[in-house]
């Protein structure tokens, strides 16, 4: 299969297409597991990957940078399940992208075990009907997972996003960073939830999300959720949709910016800290023009 | 090169704030705006911003000679009118640096670009002179600043947007003896014959660090008395009572009647 010309360049590519995997990586692939050892860089390209089930591990003490890329052309469902064995740090990134308008469904399970640590990003700005179902299990003392993720939607796209996270062990920790864009009539729904059950004590748990509605058809809906059996916790969790700030426009506009200007630069405050935390420089130009195309199509700015 | 406020009328939600202020400031003038709380100093500055809250009932405001009323916020920005603000809105995500430069790429000709190498040296400068440390260009505008470095930000975007006329509203609030004479030797280092200055102030100490030409006492929407420095320690030793009874004014510390905000929602058994 022919793999997209930002990949060519790259040490390690793992290729799911079709119904084969073709792994052109120093790491190993065994049956449906993907095994990550050591320290390195992966990238791993979907594209209409009909077996749609999919395992990462990542071994204990080991350290990889993951970049997962999801191509679709028609309807596809996969179900991803990552391990992270003690002591392992997952930084990963993943992102979106389809060239039909299509109905897209990733579930995602972790399981994160003792002093593992799981640094999730997602960008969610493909088009269509896509459902996302995150679900973190923090299975063993001081696991930690972060989680940064933007979505733009636009035109009639619907988001459906599920994010779980499951304290299943003390002194455990979770952040969710939820930067969300709807324009035209597009739709998305979030449930996030937190749950700590009792006796899982000196454990963290936030939530944020944050969400600017640019159209009067537009919808955001979050419903962040905590479920909280035990004292000794910390927890917090907060969300603030609303379409474009007035008093941050008149600041703007205040200084000189047109009123245009002034919408690009507030909308690009909700996308660049994003983009710029994206280490690998080709993947950062890919999802910086994917945004500049999706905002510039529908016209947002 | 002047600024000129004319017989001008404004109100908000059907209250009448302005009733007749005139004020005419010339490049290379300072002048200070005095007067107790809610007598519409600040009115004054956000509606030569052009503050879409406000309504203007009557008058003008002309930049040489043009009237700005039909201009919007943008355009009188890059006609070179600043206002530094009382409590400069928070704009997470955007960074100090690319806003400024923004503003700063809106000012120049379509086809010129910025120079970038040049621009960094410049903000660089006036970061240290505003001691507002290292860091800055990359801190999202105002986010999570101290209410000195906020208005100290003010300032650094003044002395890089280079106006014609500033309107700075108590600008001393908030800030530490220090961070107030930082203040007030970066603006006095910005007077020159192209630079028109309003300073809109509660207190004398701001006056001690930027000295005005001009010194007006504003009282329910008017400009009532206008002098030179001996009314700013006429002032701070003796409020504004004195001003009342020497003009005969009745309804100073008049403030609006209540209003009724509805009733909270019911619901009716039947």
């Amino acid at each position: 299969m022919k793999q997209p010309d930002y990949l060519n360049t790259k040490a390690n590519v793992i290729l799911y297409h079709a119904d084969s995997i073709e792994n052109k990586s120093d790491f190993e692939i065994f049956g449906k597991h993907l095994r990550l050892q050591g320290t390195g860089t992966a990238f791993v390209y979907l594209e209409d990957y009909q077996n749609t089930q999919v395992y990462i591990d990542v071994l204990a003490n080991s350290n990889v940078q993951l970049y997962m890329i999801y191509k679709t052309s028609k309807p596809s469902e996969y179900d991803i399940r990552f391990h992270l064995e003690n002591h392992a740090v997952l930084n990963l990134f993943s992102l979106t992208r389809n060239i039909e308008i299509v109905n897209l469904k990733i579930h995602r399970q972790f399981h994160i075990e003792n002093n593992a640590r799981l640094n999730n990003t997602k960008a969610l700005i493909n088009m269509g009907f896509t459902t996302l179902e995150d679900e973190v299990h923090l299975d063993s003392p001081n696991a930690t997972v972060n989680i940064e993720l933007l979505n733009i939607g636009a035109y009639n796209d619907k988001f459906v996003v599920t994010q779980d996270i499951y304290h299943n062990a003390k002194s455990t920790t979770s952040n969710i960073n939820n930067s969300l864009i709807s324009h035209a009539n597009s739709e998305l729904d979030y449930s996030v939830s937190g749950r700590i059950a009792k006796g899982n004590e000196f454990s963290v748990c936030r939530q944020q999300n944050k969400g600017i509605i640019l159209d009067e058809n537009g919808v955001i809906q979050v419903l962040p959720k905590l479920y909280i059996d035990e004292y000794n916790v910390e927890a917090s969790h907060g969300a603030a949709i609303g379409q474009m700030d007035d008093e941050q426009m008149y600041y703007l506009q205040s200084r000189g910016l047109s009123e245009q200007e002034a919408r690009s630069l507030i909308i690009s405050g909700y996308t660049k800290p994003f983009v710029s935390a994206i280490e690998d420089e080709d993947i950062r130009a890919l999802v910086e023009r994917q945004i500049k195309k999706r905002i510039n199509e529908a016209n947002i700015v | 090169m002047v600024l000129e406020i004319k017989d001008l009328f404004v109100s908000v939600e059907d209250t009448m704030i302005l009733q007749g202020v005139n004020l005419t400031v010339k490049g290379g003038e300072t002048h200070a705006i005095m007067g107790p709380n809610g007598t519409g100093k600040s009115t004054l500055a956000s509606i030569c911003m052009g503050h879409p809250k406000y309504k203007i009932e009557s008058g003008d405001i002309l930049v040489d000679g043009e009237s700005i009323l039909d201009k919007s916020v943008d355009e009188r920005s890059r006609m070179g009118i600043f206002l530094a603000m009382q409590n400069p809105t928070e704009v997470p995500g955007v960074t100090n640096f690319d806003f400024i430069k923004a503003a700063l790429q809106t000012r120049m000709e379509e086809g010129k670009h910025l120079r970038v190498g040049k621009f960094i040296l410049e903000f660089e400068t006036a970061s240290k002179d505003l001691a507002m440390g290292k860091g800055l260009a990359h801190r999202f505008l105002n986010q999570g600043f101290s209410g000195g470095e906020k208005k100290r930000n003010e300032i650094l975007q003044m002395k890089l947007l280079k106006p014609k006329f500033a309107f700075l509203d108590e600008i001393d609030s908030g800030l530490d003896v220090d961070a107030l004479r930082i203040v007030g030797e970066n603006v006095t280092e910005l007077k020159s014959p192209e630079l028109g200055l309003v300073l809109i102030t509660h207190y004398q100490r701001l006056l001690d660090y930027i000295v005005p030409d001009f010194v007006h006492v504003m009282i329910n929407g008017k400009i009532v008395k206008t002098g030179g420095l001996d009314l700013i320690e006429k002032i701070d030793s003796q409020g504004y009572e004195w001003v009342r009874t020497e003009l005969g004014i009745t309804d100073f510390d008049k403030r609006p009647e209540p209003v009724s905000l509805g009733t909270c929602p019911t619901k009716s058994l039947k």
